[in-house]
């Protein structure tokens, strides 16, 4: 996860500016036992927050790359910069500055996530649902085109309710029946969400179920070996996804991330719709959860009608891959030579500035 | 019975949200409406558009029900009071085939729910003329829950600490599109861009010329992130480990039109199916945009794409390799090689035993990423140099180079690394043979592995002879116009010669296949294809060239 955590009682902390201390990123938070300091999110709906953060976290990841010499590969190596819709265009800049100016590296290929999760999946046409950390984003996408005209048109462009949410969730509901996990806690209730929560096709039928007997619930072991039981709490998990604001709280307006598909469905253009029924892509971890895609298939199916759509023929499609798709596309983008359009040099960079509009492609050799 | 309204069955809290409980008890006396002077009752509560139906009590003027109701009030969350809103009752008479019968209808206002959580106990006289007469009464109760939320209704229902992180969420979300990375896609600039960067793209040029100026087929493969176009030859014949572009050019009316067809093979890589589509889209663009583009998967082909091969198209097994490094250690098959001999020193593969073991000899454990060299106390010097070189010529073969790792005896066996080598031999390190067990080296020179086991395969009589090869086989014995397949202990190879015939070529490696099968071999032994002329170092050491 990208987080930075930072031990409370820092000897020399009254010596030190803040971004000096010794922190722990990632997966080191669990693995120490120190007290930190409220954890802050360096990057929130995809849009990064705090920057000086995402420097230490960007030093540490690509330490963690194999055969990469940061003095070396620096000047060499392209980056892709995977980026989430309507990331501003300030921001951008800043990313560039940072690449460029900062890490010094060769060229950037900026790439929308979606699209490149969408080239992964052997795709020219489709619709895009990415269920990211911390929000949802969908794009149709018709002949290697986005259809930005589409999102133009919508209120919203994307929930805000993503994985992490889910796990939030789980983590307020086990607070509230007594179950107080401190600093751990959010690893555990990630652990329950990804084991044992699905999304049920009816929610209301598996809600009587569950009153009914217990053929739904699974024990759950904590890492001090006492063992809970988890019931409508795995089905409920998933159905956030489907009813935000009544799950999370009023703030969450947009509604489910059904009302979302078909709603962008509803607002591309005719001649295209059957075909974005039938390529939906799905993209992201928490779109891999049990009873996801069948679920999303039931709502489009019964909800979208003639003559909306002539013959709904509905195909989500969930693959293994889902999880880190749109970093495959990347990866798919970055390795394929001179050829791709945008191609940001670090020289035309350092030359005349950046106008992210009239890239300097052209110029590279 | 519990029976909920629309608009609590939407909700999920449904304690939270503001509404009435009704208990539906009894009628009395009421008026016959069907002709055996009978009536099927039922009731409906609604406030506004929102109701709530009771069950329907067959064929009884007294019904007792025993219904608990949840009727929610509409915008219950938004009001600030509940004086303008009246509770409506009706009383009907269930018809099969025609419309329900009105029984009696009378209205509530909220004024008198004052007080929440408490029932209000009603018996209600119905009006209407006909139940005047007959002195009909209705017998429920009704119970407001959460009419305070009314009260305050400015707050949000549900005190959550996701407010900080909300308020976070929403100033990072409030992007406008006009200042936004994807403002410009699909502009005239960013159309220029593509079409200037596909025109980067060697593959989409023919002798200086833009493909597609002629009516026909083009076809292009993706191997390892580069699009190579096809001979023709081949064109209707497609890999299944394979992705294609397939460019269709036609004239209609002194027009030119496109079709871009993408065909993925079913066991095609992710990164190829990548290329595919995006390479795809920029032939589109250099085309000008106007090229339909069809995606065709292997045996879902659309009838346009099938229409193209009038001969049909053949579907062959294999493919190019994908561009992503693949090294799996995980899944490579440890083996054991022995090595032994005094002058003719033979590669021999053994059970992976501590058994197999001895003091006499060297062997090689290979486990993919890692190299174990165990030198036996009393091993020839021939054996240590020539052991030396098979780790070599492994290590060179292979993309990730292996680690080698040396161990004398088992006294030099503490570091971890040693240890996973020892934990895949199975047995106990007690059972490691002495010299003099192994054997002699002179005795094993003399077996019969010693010499290559070779067989010749030959279609020159115009059948498919696999026919095994006495005597002494050397090197020059290989003849240019057969192929044959070499057994050196360890690895098989196939040797092709430079004249032998398409099925000779073709079939080798299945024979080879066929010969580990019938001799009871290990099929995951290693089979290399050899061709006359640029014969390995570890295939001439075979024949100890």
């Amino acid at each position: 996860p990208s987080m930075i955590g930072r031990p409370k009682n820092s000897p020399n902390a009254v010596f030190q500016p803040q971004h000096e201390f010794k922190c722990h990123i990632g997966e080191e938070l669990h693995q120490f036992p120190f007290r930190y300091d409220e954890f802050k999110p360096i990057i929130s709906c995809g849009i990064v927050q705090d920057w000086d953060e995402m420097i230490i976290l960007l030093e540490y990841c690509l330490k963690k790359v194999p055969k990469f010499d940061m003095q070396e590969g620096k000047y060499t190596r392209r980056v892709v910069l995977n980026e989430p819709l309507l990331n501003p265009i300030k921001n951008k800049q800043k990313w560039f500055e940072i690449l460029f100016e900062y890490f010094e590296f060769h060229s950037l290929v900026p790439q929308v996530q979606p699209l490149a999760a969408l080239y992964a999946s052997g795709r020219t046409t489709g619709l895009v649902l990415d269920v990211g950390e911390d929000c949802t984003q969908i794009l149709p996408v018709y002949d290697g085109y986005a259809l930005s005209n589409v999102m133009n048109k919508m209120r919203s462009w994307g929930g805000r309710v993503g994985g992490g949410d889910l796990t939030k969730f789980v983590a307020n509901l086990k607070y509230e029946s007594g179950w107080e996990f401190s600093n751990s806690g959010r690893e555990i209730s990630k652990k329950i969400k990804e084991r044992l929560a699905y999304v049920a096709p009816n929610y209301w039928k598996e809600v009587e179920l569950n009153a009914e007997s217990s053929q739904l619930s699974r024990t759950f072991e904590l890492p001090d070996k006492t063992t809970i039981t988890i019931d409508d709490l795995r089905f409920k998990c998933g159905e956030v996804l489907f009813r935000p604001s009544e799950f999370l709280g009023v703030d969450y307006v947009d509604g489910g991330i059904d009302d979302l598909l078909i709603n962008t469905l509803l607002k591309s253009p005719i001649d295209c719709r059957n075909d974005f029924s039938n390529n939906i892509v799905l993209c992201g971890g928490t779109a891999l959860m049990p009873g996801f895609k069948e679920r999303l298939e039931l709502e489009v199916q019964s909800r979208i009608l003639p003559p909306h759509l002539p013959t709904p023929k509905v195909n989500v499609i969930q693959q293994v891959e889902s999880s880190y798709l749109s970093w495959i596309g990347g990866a798919i983008i970055g390795s394929l030579g001179l050829t791709t359009h945008y191609i940001f040099s670090r020289e035309g960079y350092m030359e005349s500035g950046v106008d992210i509009n009239r890239p300097y492609s052209l110029n590279l050799s | 019975m519990k029976l909920v309204s629309p608009l609590m069955k939407k909700s999920i809290n449904q304690s939270l949200l503001p509404h009435l409980e009704i208990h539906l008890r009894c009628a009395k006396n009421l008026p016959a409406m069907d002709i055996g002077g009978k009536s099927d009752g039922f009731v409906v509560f609604s406030i506004g558009n929102e109701s709530v139906k009771s069950t329907v009590v067959e064929a009884n003027l007294n019904p007792v029900w025993s219904d608990r109701m949840l009727l929610g009030i509409p915008n219950g969350d938004k009001l600030t009071s509940f004086d303008q809103l009246v509770l409506k009752v009706q009383v009907f008479d269930k018809d099969l085939l025609t419309k329900n019968d009105l029984i009696s209808e009378f209205t509530l206002s909220f004024k008198e729910f004052k007080s929440e959580g408490l029932p209000l106990e009603k018996i209600v006289s119905l009006p209407g003329t006909e139940c005047q007469k007959k002195n009909s009464t209705l017998d429920f109760s009704i119970t407001c829950q959460n009419f305070n939320q009314i009260a305050n209704a400015n707050k949000p229902i549900i005190a959550n600490h996701y407010q900080v992180i909300m308020e976070k969420k929403i100033e990072a979300i409030q992007a406008k599109f006009e200042d936004s990375n994807i403002q410009f896609i699909g502009s005239r600039e960013d159309i220029q861009q593509r079409i200037e960067a596909a025109k980067k793209e060697d593959a989409w040029f023919k002798c200086g010329n833009k493909v597609g100026l002629s009516p026909g087929l083009e076809i292009w493969r993706i191997e390892k992130f580069k699009v190579v176009p096809v001979p023709k030859e081949t064109y209707g014949q497609f890999y299944d480990g394979d992705s294609y572009i397939i460019l269709h050019t036609y004239k209609k009316e002194n027009a030119l039109y496109w079709n871009i067809h993408f065909w993925l093979g079913l066991n095609t890589s992710i990164d190829e199916m990548g290329v595919a589509a995006y390479k795809t889209v920029e032939l589109d663009d250099l085309l000008g945009g106007s090229p339909v583009e069809f995606r065709e998967v292997q045996g879902n082909e659309s009838d346009e794409f099938l229409a193209l091969f009038p001969k049909g198209i053949r579907i062959l097994s294999g493919g190019m390799e994908t561009g992503f490094r693949n090294v799996k250690p995980e899944e490579y098959e440890p083996r054991l090689l022995q090595v032994k001999g005094k002058k003719n020193i033979k590669v021999t593969e053994v059970p992976l035993l501590f058994s197999s073991l001895n003091q006499g000899d060297c062997f090689l454990l290979d486990a993919g990423l890692k190299l174990l060299l165990w030198e036996g106390s009393s091993c020839s010097n021939m054996e240590r140099f020539k052991v030396n070189q098979l780790a070599q010529s492994i290590q060179s073969e292979r993309g990730e180079k292996p680690v080698l790792i040396i161990a004398k005896d088992k006294a030099s066996s503490n570091t971890s690394e040693l240890t996973f080598l020892y934990s895949l031999l199975k047995g106990d390190e007690k059972d490691i043979k002495t010299a003099l067990e192994g054997g002699n080296d002179e005795e094993k020179q003399s077996a019969k592995l010693s010499k290559p086991v070779v067989y010749k395969l030959s279609d020159s009589s115009g059948k498919m002879e696999f026919t095994k090869m006495q005597g002494n086989f050397i090197f020059s014995d290989l003849k240019s116009q057969d192929a044959f397949i070499v057994d050196a202990g360890y690895k098989v190879f196939t040797w092709i010669g430079k004249g032998s015939s398409q099925n000779e070529r073709k079939y080798a490696n299945d024979f080879a296949v066929t010969y580990l099968r019938n001799n009871g071999k290990s099929l995951r032994t290693q089979i290399s294809r050899v061709s006359e002329g640029n014969e390995t170092s570890t295939f001439l050491e075979v024949f100890n060239i």
